[in-house]
């Protein structure tokens, strides 16, 4: 890896590495006692360290610690424990002891602030379109940029230097939990557990993680062993208006017995008829149990088991239309059957994990074994059609703008009359559908569920050595193995006798060889596997001096992809079925840190990274639920990085400045529509390669502890995040298409390039801004307001409209005259979201009554109300200039862009016991 | 431990809560409407007085359907007779939206709440439907698809056989524009002899001859499922609904079925 000038830098670094460590230093003894300001009794597993440097000891529960340290200067003594606020201490440290006597520390009562927000990754999509937040990776950050980031922007779908959350990886104890399918976080594996997950680690950026390489947002590894949790009793109870309208969670946790067990256990429900957004059920219940047993001094082992279900009712993003015409919680995919809220886009997640770990530790080496086993499936419904008219209610046909945009001539009276249609009658008709199937035989109609149903087998290792003082080394070792099943099976035929498993386009069977007419839980349309097999080793060396420190690690994976089609169907004879070629990627990624420390309490610290990572299977095979064809000359994805930190530690005023430079490069992307362009109409799948992106941007984040029970915070984060090339377009489509005149008897067309050199990416607002302030009272109560600006966010933009083929008219295949580079600019502007404000409140209270502590948080978020979009993209159907301007000539496109609104005034409020 | 129990109840509880699941009964099509018919397809036509109207009355008549958008051939409309056997009179509604077969079948009986349509004359036929308003001048279009279930419901007695009444070309008048008719003893005339019923994504005309020589003009959709298929040499019998454009009769199937050219021709006989 290190035969490239690129990788010059790091070869600088080792060097520093090693020469930094060559001088010898005397010896400070620190000493003191941690207290619960409470109970005046001791605590478990208080951490003390000097900020930022190095920790200097963990007190298990004898209270009083005496330690030793050769640094020389003016430092913060930082002493914290789970569940207490923590301390900064000024100390100096010169020839003499410092004896610091009893340090009280009070119990942290602004703990349940998490819940709120555990709350916002719950309303986590995980909708392709929507992308996905990165709060819940935050949870456990220290840091207030990120702190604002994740609890405040986070519900504007900001995104932490505009990273999707496949740029952050989370373990659970130890062991990566993405999903490789979209290499996302999966929250909902373990929604609901909220006290069992509460232990997390989180490591920012590029920064070293001693369980994994990592990514370039970061790496969280929450942290189950019951060991570490607090003995006894846990319940909460809470109200909202988000997602769910209620939730109940029990955990009891027994703490160490004399035997060396230790157990937990959890439990919680969640749920809502509809959730913010209209017909938006919410059904999830999660069990958790776990069991240490310490084997001696050294080994503990530990098992580790999740059960978690989520139902929820799906919403759609909405044109500016539909969102003028009944409002931001309008929601499509819902009916009423019966009085009761039926949502034809519901999804489930039932996941059930199995972990086992095994940890040896000593005081010179830690290694940590874990075997985990996730199987699962996770199933979207949706309302087929089948020669039957589309059920959306808000389908274009059914809009007033389709008589203003109507080719003969706008039709207002009609507009008029549809829009009055609209209004009263803009929810899925039910009746209508069962009306229709109760026809003839075969189903006009079928409810179905998309099923992906994994099954994940894990095994890693890591060891974590301290070489000396100053030098510690981390190994790690991972082998991944997923076997996935994909298919459509029938839910509900909505009252037919059965469905015909035909493609209704091309009257072309989906599984020759299975029966034509298919039942309620049969499998039809598609039918496929994808297998996964990653293998991937890390090895890292940590440096630890006065005024340097630094990092340099190394990964090298090795991962291979292949479908097995199980339908054989008529469209693609050859290839939909059996085995496809194995796509292979091999990655080797580099990072490594540096810090200076200017005094102890200024220091400065650049990061640099070179990650190679696979493209994740959704952006490997163009359409795996037909064929097996993969995307021509694909590589892995290519990420550069680099940030620029100065950290300020005063007594009173803390606060960092971040600039960082990110590329990335060969990023491959496919997406499926319907278009009308200029070289034909069909369905395509539109395959994007070699796009390159830069993300550049600054982050300032300041806290000042204004007095003993108030504190101030500002922040600021201003990123810009644009393409940086004009990637290549290639569209697929089949060519048995029965009616329509097939685009290209090759079933692909190049097109070229797309022009989207400078567009900005749809990564959440580019531009934010946020001032706090925080009150905490003597008498266990505390209010915190902040108040935030987001700005500078983008729709997404659509790539094929950006090629030659929008010139063309599609009749004559010849440029359209009026289509000239000037016009086409104009008509294809990005369109950038408004601005807005948001302030939220939070705050609680705490009591212990009879050694019970009881608890109330009460979260209110966008107190005023304000309407805004979280984000949007374009569609891509009018794919030729003559009709896109056609289209948009009355103001109220049929095919404009779609946007998701964010909630409006919400509130959360969380009720615990603990005894 | 206590404490555990009572959680474990509370937590149980909890666990039987209200969100309903994903399971649906079948729903039972309820055609109540509640409506009963209080005017007759001839008392509305007579309210049109030479222009285009709105009703304003809370106007109900029943009809049969005797089209079918299911082949394609129909696109846009569905028309009706006042009875299954021996319809007196016929009447159209021109709806947006596709497939309005699988809502309102051939045959089947239907309500229309006439309140808020418009009524007027378009190429010398009375219809119904919503409305376009080309120079300033109103015309009956098609009526929004998220209204025709607010205003054209299905009764549920219903799927009646209905029988065409068998006309001869000679017989064919505007008070049959709009019902189902049989014809006897037709055939394609020779210049149409060997094409198909339409020509790609064209409305194309075929004309049909009886053995006097009398004719009319065969409509079909270059959009319908069979339109590629050569009609029938021979002779015999066709089932199609009436329609008339300015002043010429034409006759619309509805499927090949409603085809049975099987016999020899006039000319061969």
């Amino acid at each position: 890896m290190l035969r490239s000038l690129k990788n010059l830098p790091f070869v600088f670094l080792i060097i520093i590495l090693i020469t930094a460590g060559l001088q010898g230093q005397a010896i400070v003894t620190i000493s003191g006692e941690v207290l619960s300001q409470w109970d005046k009794k001791e605590i478990g597993n208080v951490v003390i360290e000097i900020e930022n440097h190095q920790i200097l000891a963990i007190i298990d529960s004898q209270g009083k610690f005496k330690i030793t340290t050769s640094l020389v200067g003016n430092y913060i003594l930082y002493v914290h424990a789970p569940d207490f606020i923590s301390k900064r201490i000024p100390i100096i440290l010169e020839n003499e002891p410092v004896s610091l006597g009893i340090i009280y520390l009070e119990r942290d009562i602004t703990l349940e602030r998490s819940e709120n927000l555990i709350t916002l990754t719950e309303s986590d999509l995980s909708e392709v379109d929507q992308g996905s937040i990165t709060s819940g990776l935050l949870q456990a950050t220290k840091d207030i940029f990120l702190r604002r980031a994740a609890f405040d922007f986070g519900q504007a779908f900001f995104k932490v230097r505009g990273y999707g959350s496949e740029n952050g990886v989370v373990l659970l104890n130890g062991i990566a939990m993405n999903k490789l399918a979209n290499g996302r976080p999966q929250w909902n594996n373990w929604g609901g557990l909220n006290d069992v997950t509460r232990n997390q680690e989180f490591i920012q950026g590029l920064l070293p993680s001693k369980h994994h390489f990592g990514s370039i947002l970061g790496t969280t590894n929450i942290d189950t062993r019951p060991s570490g949790f607090r003995p006894g009793i846990r319940i909460s109870t809470s109200f909202s208006n988000r997602t769910y309208v209620g939730r109940v969670m029990a955990t009891y946790s027994s703490g160490i017995q004399k035997n060396g067990w230790s157990y937990s256990v959890s439990a919680s429900r969640r749920w809502a008829k509809q959730g913010y957004m209209n017909g938006t059920l919410y059904d999830a219940f999660s069990l958790f149990g776990a069991l240490e047993y310490k084997i001696n001094e050294k080994q503990n082992i530990y098992l580790t088991t999740v059960f978690a279900s989520n139902r929820r009712g799906r919403s759609s993003a909405l044109t500016q239309e539909i969102f003028g015409l009944i409002g931001r919680k309008y929601n499509p995919y819902w009916g009423e059957q019966k009085g009761e809220i039926r949502n034809s886009r519901e999804s489930k997640v039932v996941a059930p994990i199995f972990m086992l770990n095994h940890t040896y530790k000593t005081n010179m080496v830690s290694v940590n074994t874990g075997l985990s086993y996730l199987f699962g499936a996770n199933s979207k419904s949706r309302l087929g059609y089948y020669n039957a008219p589309n059920p959306d209610p808000s389908y274009y046909r059914n809009l007033p703008s389709f008589y203003i945009n109507s080719p003969i001539g706008a039709n207002f009276n009609n507009a008029a009359l549809a829009e009055k249609a609209f209004l009263e009658n803009h929810q899925l008709n039910w009746e209508k559908i069962y009306t229709a199937n109760a026809k003839g035989n075969a189903a006009s109609y079928v409810l179905y569920n998309d099923v992906t149903k994994d099954n994940i087998f894990n095994v890693k290792s890591t060891a974590n050595i301290k070489i000396s003082k100053m030098l510690s080394a981390d190994f790690g070792f991972t082998f991944q193995k997923l076997t996935s099943a994909n298919y459509a099976k029938i839910k509900d035929l909505l009252g037919a006798e059965h469905h015909l498993d035909i493609d209704a386009f091309s009257t072309t069977k989906n599984d020759i060889h299975g029966v034509l007419e298919k039942k309620t839980d049969a499998i039809f349309n598609y039918h496929y596997n994808l297998n996964v097999q990653e293998i991937s080793a890390f090895a890292q060396l940590k440096f630890q001096r006065n005024k340097w420190n630094g990092f340099l690690a190394g990964n090298y994976a090795n991962k291979n992809y292949q479908r097995e089609g199980v339908f054989q169907n008529e469209r693609f004879l050859e290839n939909s079925n059996g085995l496809s070629f194995k796509q292979r990627f091999l990655d080797v990624s580099v990072k490594g840190g540096l810090g200076y420390r200017i005094t102890g309490r200024h220091w400065l610290q650049m990061n640099l990274g070179n990650v190679s990572r696979a493209p994740t299977l959704q952006n490997t095979f163009i359409n795996p639920r037909e064929n097996n064809y993969i995307i021509p000359n694909l590589k892995s994805e290519k990420i550069t990085t680099f940030d620029f930190s100065y950290f300020m530690r005063l007594p009173s005023l803390t606060g960092r400045i971040t600039s960082f430079f990110t590329n990335f490069k060969q990023i491959s992307d496919v997406n499926f529509f319907f278009i009308n362009s200029g070289v034909g109409s069909d369905f395509v799948q539109e395959v994007v390669t070699d796009i390159s992106k830069q993300h550049i941007g600054v982050e300032i984040g300041l806290e000042y502890k204004a007095s003993a029970s108030v504190n101030l915070s500002a922040v600021m984060g201003l990123g810009k995040y644009t393409y940086t090339n004009n990637p290549n377009v290639a569209i697929n489509f089949d060519t048995s298409d029965a009616l329509e005149e097939v685009l290209d008897l090759s079933g692909n067309i190049d097109l070229g390039k797309a022009n989207i050199n400078n567009f900005n990416l749809a990564q959440g607002p580019q531009k934010a801004f946020a001032f706090g302030v925080e009150y905490r009272d003597p008498k266990y109560w505390w209010i915190s307001a902040t108040t935030n600006f987001l700005g500078n966010n983008y729709a997404n933009i659509s790539t094929i409209l950006r090629t030659k083929s929008f010139y063309l008219n599609p009749e004559t295949g010849v440029p359209f005259l009026n289509a000239t580079e000037e016009n086409v600019r104009k008509a294809l502007a990005q369109k950038k979201l408004d601005d807005f404000y948001l302030l939220n409140l939070v705050g609680g209270k705490s009591w212990l009554v009879n050694k019970r502590y009881i608890s109330v948080f009460v979260s209110i978020n966008n107190v005023f109300d304000a309407v805004y979009r979280t984000g949007g993209y374009e569609q891509s159907r009018n794919g030729n200039y003559a009709q896109f301007v056609k289209d948009n000539l009355g103001g109220s496109p049929s095919f404009g862009n779609k946007y998701w609104y964010g909630y409006g005034r919400t509130y959360f409020i969380n009720l615990a016991f603990s005894f | 431990m206590s404490y555990v129990k009572r959680l474990f109840f509370l937590v149980t509880l909890i666990f039987l809560g209200c969100v309903k699941d994903t399971n649906f009964d079948k729903l039972k099509i309820d055609c109540s409407s509640g409506l009963e018919p209080n005017k007759t397809i001839e008392e509305i036509k007579a309210l049109y007085k030479g222009s285009v109207i709105q009703i304003q009355e809370d106007i109900v008549i029943e009809g049969y359907v005797i089209s079918s958008d299911k082949q394609g051939n129909f696109f846009g409309s569905i028309h009706f007779q006042d009875t299954h056997n021996n319809p007196k009179i016929g009447f159209q509604i021109d709806i947006d939206g596709t497939d309005s077969h699988l809502f309102y079948p051939s045959g089947s009986k239907i309500i229309l709440k006439l309140k808020g349509l418009y009524l007027g004359k378009s190429k010398g036929v009375l219809k119904l439907g919503g409305v376009f308003s080309a120079f300033g001048n109103l015309s009956v279009g098609r009526l929004p698809a998220l209204k025709v279930e607010k205003h054209v419901f299905l009764m549920c007695d219903s799927k009646i056989e209905i029988q065409p009444q068998l006309v001869t070309l000679k017989m064919i008048d505007d008070n049959r524009i709009n019902t189902l008719i049989k014809l006897k003893e037709v055939e394609v005339i020779e210049a149409d002899l060997n094409k198909p019923f339409a020509e790609e994504k064209e409305i194309t005309k075929r004309k049909l001859q009886d053995c006097n020589g009398d004719r009319i003009v065969l409509l079909n959709s270059g959009y319908a499922d069979f339109h590629q298929e050569a009609i029938p040499e021979g002779n015999g019998e066709i089932v199609g609904v009436l329609l008339k454009n300015k002043k010429e009769f034409q006759l619309v199937i509805r499927s090949l079925e409603d085809v049975t050219f099987s016999k020899q021709r006039c000319d061969e006989k």
